[in-house]
């Protein structure tokens, strides 16, 4: 147990702002691009404070051309910098997906491993705030399916502080993805935490009975569900992936060889999802470890609706998640 | 003489037609000049001729055929002050570079037709509609029938009664429950591994031993997981090695001072990389040793012996981080001793680095371990299941050694047997050591 | 502007040395020696040769995937270009890139970029890290006319010009974006007219005259560096072979090539050097069999190569650490 000195409680929001300080104030090369992160103070007011203390060279508020810019990050990071580029959100980065995956993902492999792309570009993912369905989407699985990029999901105030350091430090371009529904989320931080690893998926609650791998904003809600689960007998065990590439396979078979039941919370769409590869990994390595079929809770495969009884139907929610282990265990 | 042959214009092209030609036998021809038209599957294209010289001969006439890339389709001579290069001819198959104007146009995609449907009766390919079984997994019966009745017990066997976890068939072989005999307690029916271990009149064993503590549920996974995995992995293996199989054990002192000269030698030749380690001698000369004394060589599985077709030499590699894996050489009798030091060095660098592939882990017929940098001297090894012989060598030492009447200082190494005594005896485990010695004293044999 | 005798057959040998180079390539990938895409250069040698001309050692190029011609140039040898082609591992790329693919950090070429205007954000963005770590150094990017049609062009013009970065813009008009004409596909095609709309010095410059090109070339650059912010320069130039190997060309006339073709820019300063008494026929010949040498040594260097072990499939895909 830490004692109340040990720790600090702040938000999600202000752990990444806090993450992207400590780089800047010790790193000259790192700047931070993106559409309203400066004057406007970021779309989800993750940089609000830093146009005025670091200025508007490397705080660059940019035009509305996720291409252009994310390829400038791209450029500039070829030229010696560290950038952090923000894309306003995920479905925005649709538009740079070219740059992302053309440039910064082949590089390194198609120069013979002469040019390495040390580029960070960070992004809001996920629904639940009800705007709609060109705001909700989910598409980690999309970059998670390219081999020369990192994916990163932070869902942890402590992983939001410092998975951007050991981004920063990786030499080849990292994807970080941020759930709109973290942001307000408050947690503590031990005075003592440091530079979280980009490899290695976590063990958020032990148990027995069965594993729910899940990521990202849909952490939360699987502890949720374990919480509940545990009040009926069932001990749930947690894995939080955190990278989503390299997936950390080996936690996910060592966590299914104790509990021999498997559910996968995902809140992209089900088919051909980061959900569907973890099950394909354990189908392959540990299949006579399985003592049950495993399942999936993911996204209603349809558009995300605005009305919220509409969205909360969509996603997946710890009800489902409790429904779907209680299937699993044949309760 | 130089051959014009039909060019290939894109990776996507591999024949095309001929047109027409544009150059006539005695005409001369210059590099870049377009000598013939030829149709495509993208359209007419003109081809040039990357040579200079006199048509002598046009091999092909325009015509509706498709001709593969590569044909000849004209003779050209030399001009007298010819420098321009020519291509070289391609050797036909017959070892002439004679053109071969008939060739076939190349094959287009071949499916090969499905296999006729063993014979069904309509009703009988209605009922298998019915119950939703596919014909195809119904093995026939001899004369090639398929009748109601198979249909009836391929859809019994799929069917909901009878679904099975995965871990539930495992446990049921592994303690030896006969399926049909199992209830499962679920509502829909599926028998889990409890549900197997309930009818084996066992305690169901939830959770595993190594079920994780509050500590380790606050580490931060990855490694430490792997390394719990594979602890207990080890301990399965090793508890059941312990339990079921009825060791032995053998050992020899081996001379290695021949074998250790040789490689000397050998190594001030080579590069650094290329350098060959002891080890490498002793898992070559085990590999050969086992083509000797087969018995040592294979699983047992289902109570009965059954040999290895080739020699899978496993080696037992510990890790940076504690514990070991004891993956397999493939097919390592039959690589040299360069091969074999690749190989080791290979698997270890893998091994360390979590990149065994799970057929290597498996496939071990007979597995060596060397402790010998450890500082031990004798090895007593637990045999891996289902493998049923281990070497071990311990630490090479100096030690004095009688050799033909003369006492001298000679490095030595300890090799054990563990053999399993529900396959062999003794007698054929001492064959196995000692063609491990004899082989060590030919080292440039090896 | 430069006018030496020696600076003019330089310019001569740069261009004879990329038209050379391709012909060889042309006929090594009819004996398919080099396979995949091929895209010759072979008409517009006077652009790469102009504009690099005018650059410094410690400028970055960043090239289509018509790109031998701009590799050559900027000083990448011609043996690992020639050995890319076949896929060896002494190529530039260690063959994994290919003809569209060829890079070399030492030189500054960052490729080799296949998508049409990838590259443009790209340079903006080396322009970028040079102006704030206060660098005097151009990034010149090479695209074609049909590249102007895409999205990314006109970010990476506007955001250059915003910014004013020090990028300098070459577009390559050779009429076709493939076998799609300009007018076909371009509602305004006073290409510089465009690029100005973004508050950029643009103008059109002769592509088939390669002295015309270094001018301009040395005009942008020297402003760009200046502080001048990005230039653009439409370099207007032809193809005389297909747009690869395999295209019969239904898209346009063979008088229209045959009239290009009488503007081909080595013979044009050829002829002009012979005019004014500054080249002979013996200084011709030397030059021909000298680059006939450098070619016949990058095919034997590509002959000679290896082949990457299929072991390394992986590696590069991400950058190897230093061993624990």
């Amino acid at each position: 147990m830490t004692t109340t000195t040990d720790v600090r409680t702040l938000t999600y929001r202000e752990a990444v702002r806090e993450a992207i300080r400590h780089a800047m104030q010790t790193d000259e090369r790192v700047f931070l691009m993106g559409e309203d992160i400066g004057m406007y103070g970021g779309c989800y007011a993750v940089s609000k404070g830093l146009l005025d203390e670091f200025g508007p060279e490397r705080i660059r508020d940019t035009p509305l051309s996720e291409a252009g810019f994310v390829g400038a990050g791209i450029g500039a990071a070829l030229g010696g910098m560290r950038p952090i580029v923000e894309l306003m959100t995920i479905n925005f980065s649709l538009l740079a997906l070219d740059q992302i995956v053309n440039t910064a993902a082949l590089y390194l492999h198609m120069s013979g491993g002469q040019f390495n792309v040390p580029v960070v570009i960070r992004m809001p993912t996920g629904a639940g705030r009800q705007v709609a369905a060109q705001h909700s989407h989910s598409f980690e699985s999309w970059y998670a399916n390219v081999p020369g990029l990192k994916v990163a999901s932070p869902a942890t105030i402590e992983d939001a502080r410092w998975m951007l350091w050991t981004a920063l430090e990786d030499p080849d371009p990292v994807v970080i993805f941020e759930h709109v529904g973290l942001y307000a989320m408050s947690g503590e931080l031990g005075n003592d935490a440091g530079p979280t690893p980009l490899d290695g998926a976590a063990v958020r609650r032990s148990g027995s009975d069965v594993t729910i791998v899940t990521y990202g904003g849909n952490v939360p809600k699987a502890l949720s569900a374990a919480d509940s689960l545990a009040d009926d007998g069932i001990s749930a065990e947690v894995l939080d992936l955190r990278m989503l590439r390299p997936l950390d396979t080996g936690s996910i078979l060592y966590s299914v060889s104790r509990t021999h039941r498997l559910v996968v919370v995902d809140e992209a769409w089900k088919s051909v999802s980061v959900a569907a590869e973890v099950i394909a990994s354990v189908a392959e390595h540990a299949l006579w470890e399985l003592d049950a079929p495993p399942a999936r809770v993911c996204t209603v495969e349809a558009p995300i609706p605005y009305a919220q009884h509409m969205e909360e139907a969509a996603l997946p929610q710890p009800a489902g998640i409790v429904r779907a282990v209680k299937s699993v265990l044949g309760r | 003489m130089i051959e014009f042959r039909f060019p290939s214009l894109g990776a996507d092209m591999d024949s095309g037609r001929l047109v027409g030609w544009l150059i006539a036998p005695g005409d001369v021809v210059h590099r870049g000049d377009i000598v013939a038209e030829v149709e495509t599957d993208k359209g007419l294209v003109e081809i040039e001729t990357w040579a200079d010289g006199r048509v002598t001969q046009l091999l092909v006439e325009p015509s509706d055929d498709q001709i593969p890339v590569g044909t000849p389709l004209a003779i050209f001579e030399a001009l007298e002050d010819d420098t321009a290069e020519a291509a070289p001819p391609v050797p036909t198959p017959d070892g002439g570079t004679s053109p071969q104007p008939s060739l076939p146009p190349p094959s287009r995609m071949h499916v090969p037709p499905p296999p006729p449907p063993a014979p069904m009766t309509p009703p009988v390919r209605h009922l298998a509609h019915q119950l939703g079984v596919d014909p195809s997994s119904i093995t026939p019966r001899s004369d090639g029938t398929i009748t109601r009745e198979d249909v009836a017990r391929q859809a019994e066997r799929l069917g909901s009664g009878s679904k099975v976890s995965p871990l539930a068939r495992r446990t049921a072989t592994d303690l030896g429950v006969d399926l049909a005999q199992v209830e499962s307690s679920r509502p829909d029916g599926l028998i889990t591994a409890d549900d197997v271990r309930a009818a084996a009149g066992t305690t169901p064993t939830q959770p595993d031993p190594t079920t994780s503590t509050q500590a380790e549920a606050d580490s931060d996974a990855g490694a430490d997981n792997r390394m719990a995995a594979m602890r207990h992995a080890i301990s399965r293996s090793m508890s059941r090695s312990k339990r079921e199989i009825p060791h032995y054990y053998l050992s020899t002192r081996i001379d290695l001072d021949a074998a250790l000269r040789w490689l000397d030698r050998e190594n001030e030749q080579r590069p650094l990389a290329q350098r060959l380690l002891p080890a490498a001698l002793l898992l070559r000369a085990t590999a050969l040793a086992l083509r000797e004394v087969p018995e040592l060589n294979g699983h047992w599985i289902d109570d009965e012996f059954r040999p290895g077709e080739a020699v899978h030499l496993g080696v037992a590699i510990s890790l940076r981080e504690g514990g070991l894996v004891a993956p397999g050489i493939l097919d390592a009798e039959k690589l040299g001793l360069d091969e074999t030091m690749v190989a080791l060095r290979d698997l270890v660098t893998r091994a360390r680095t979590w990149r065994i592939r799970s057929s290597e882990m498996s496939a071990p017929t007979m597995t060596v371990t060397n402790l010998g940098d450890r500082g031990v001297e004798t090895v007593f090894p637990v045999i891996i299941p289902p493998q049923v012989a281990m070497v071990g060598f311990g630490k090479i030492v100096e030690e004095p050694v009688a050799v033909e009447g003369m006492l001298g200082i000679r490095p030595v190494v300890q090799a054990t047997l563990a053999g399993d005594h529900r396959v062999t005896d003794g007698h054929r485990g001492g064959t196995l050591l000692s063609s491990i010695d004899r082989l060590l004293q030919e080292p440039q044999k090896l | 502007m430069n006018t030496d005798r020696e600076h003019l057959i330089d310019l001569l040998r740069a261009m004879v040395r990329i038209r050379r180079f391709e012909e060889r390539c042309a006929e090594l990938y009819q004996a398919e020696k080099i396979r995949g895409f091929l895209h010759l250069y072979i008409g517009e040698e006077a652009v790469a040769v102009g504009v690099m001309s005018a650059l410094r050692p410690d400028d970055a190029v960043v090239a289509t995937y018509r790109e031998h011609g701009h590799a050559l140039a900027k000083g990448v040898e011609a043996g690992p270009i020639m050995a890319e082609m076949y896929g060896k591992l002494e190529g530039t790329s260690r063959g994994r890139g290919g003809s569209m693919h060829l890079f070399d950090a030492e030189h500054r070429f960052y490729g080799g970029n296949a998508i049409v205007a990838g590259g443009l954000p790209l340079a903006v963005g080396l322009a970028l890290a040079d102006h704030m770590m206060d660098r005097d150094r151009v990034s010149v990017v090479f695209f074609g006319e049909g590249a102007m049609a895409e999205g990314e062009f006109h970010e990476a013009l506007n955001l250059a010009s915003l910014w004013n970065l020090p990028v300098l813009f070459c577009c390559e008009n050779n009429l076709y974006a493939m076998g799609t004409a300009l007018e076909r596909s371009q509602a305004q095609t006073q290409l510089a007219l465009r690029a100005s709309a973004y508050g950029v010095s643009a103008w059109a410059v002769d592509g088939m005259d390669v002295m015309a090109v270094e001018e301009a070339a040395v005009r942008a650059v020297e402003g760009v560096r200046a502080g001048g912010g990005p230039h653009f320069l439409e370099f207007q130039t032809y193809r005389f072979r297909p747009h690869s190997m395999f295209d019969p060309e239904l898209y346009r006339d063979k008088a229209e090539v045959a009239a290009w073709k009488e503007r081909d820019p080595i013979p044009a300063l050829e002829q002009h050097l012979r005019a004014l008494d500054l080249i002979t026929d013996a200084d011709m010949a030397e030059m021909e069999a000298a680059v006939a040498a450098e070619v016949d040594a990058a095919v034997a260097f590509a002959e000679a190569g290896t082949w990457e072990s299929v072991d390394d499939l992986t590696r590069f895909v991400h950058s190897e650490e230093v061993s624990v």
